[in-house]
């Protein structure tokens, strides 16, 4: 498909163009993974601000892992974007979601935690 | 695709890019204010790049569903960047984030 090149080309080089609604769903998935990374930020600076029953240094390891975990599922949503457009444009299967285990998993296990120590 | 589609599709996209970029933005800049004191201006370095590209996302955004319409304002279809801005922009907050909570 001539025109300008599009990047990352890893994505666009090959393939068609899907239907552009299923493009924006792509992209509108992605955006809602960013709000969800920062909102797992936030609630890391509330940690940060509060005081709890727990060790500060606990309070600090907590909210660390949600930093951190936002900060993953950023970098992780980007490439979950890339690798479904470029599954669309070649009308294949999409990606498979591993990423959604761990990401459940972690906050399940977050919530346990501050359950356990503010009750 | 040639006749023009203002569809619904369009609206909540370029809505969803507007409103990520800025609570990016606004997310940069509480950080900032939060984080100057155990990080000083290194922290509101890089939180000011991250806001500049939330701020790009966001005018740029603009634009881009105006090409998908079919009333082709532009003439670089979409790419991978405007994504890619807005997870840098979110990592770095992230890591700022993550530093001053190491201090």
């Amino acid at each position: 498909m001539p025109g300008p090149r599009r990047w990352p080309g890893w994505v666009y080089a090959a393939g068609e163009e899907p239907d552009y609604r299923f493009s924006f769903a792509n992209e509108r998935t992605f955006l809602a993974w960013v709000r969800t990374s920062l909102a797992l930020m936030a609630a890391g600076v509330a940690l940060d601000a509060v005081t709890l029953s727990i060790s500060e240094r606990a309070q600090h390891a907590l909210a660390f892992v949600l930093v951190v975990l936002g900060v993953l599922s950023a970098a992780v949503a980007w490439f979950r974007w890339a690798r479904a457009e470029r599954a669309m444009r070649r009308k294949e299967p999409l990606p498979a979601f591993g990423w959604g285990a761990v990401f459940a998993l972690a906050v399940v296990l977050a919530g346990l935690v501050l359950v356990a120590v503010a009750f | 695709m040639g006749r023009a589609d203002t569809g619904r599709a369009n609206e909540r996209t370029a809505l969803a890019w507007q409103r990520t970029a800025l609570s990016l933005m606004a997310g940069a800049a509480i950080l900032a204010r939060l984080t100057f004191d155990r990080l000083g201006l290194v922290a509101v370095a890089l939180l000011g790049v991250a806001l500049l590209l939330a701020l790009w996302v966001l005018l740029e955004s603009r634009g881009r569903y105006d090409h998908d319409a079919g009333t082709r304002t532009r003439d670089r279809p979409r790419s991978g960047r405007a994504p890619a801005a807005l997870a840098v922009a979110t990592v770095v907050v992230g890591l700022t984030e993550a530093a001053a909570l190491l201090r």
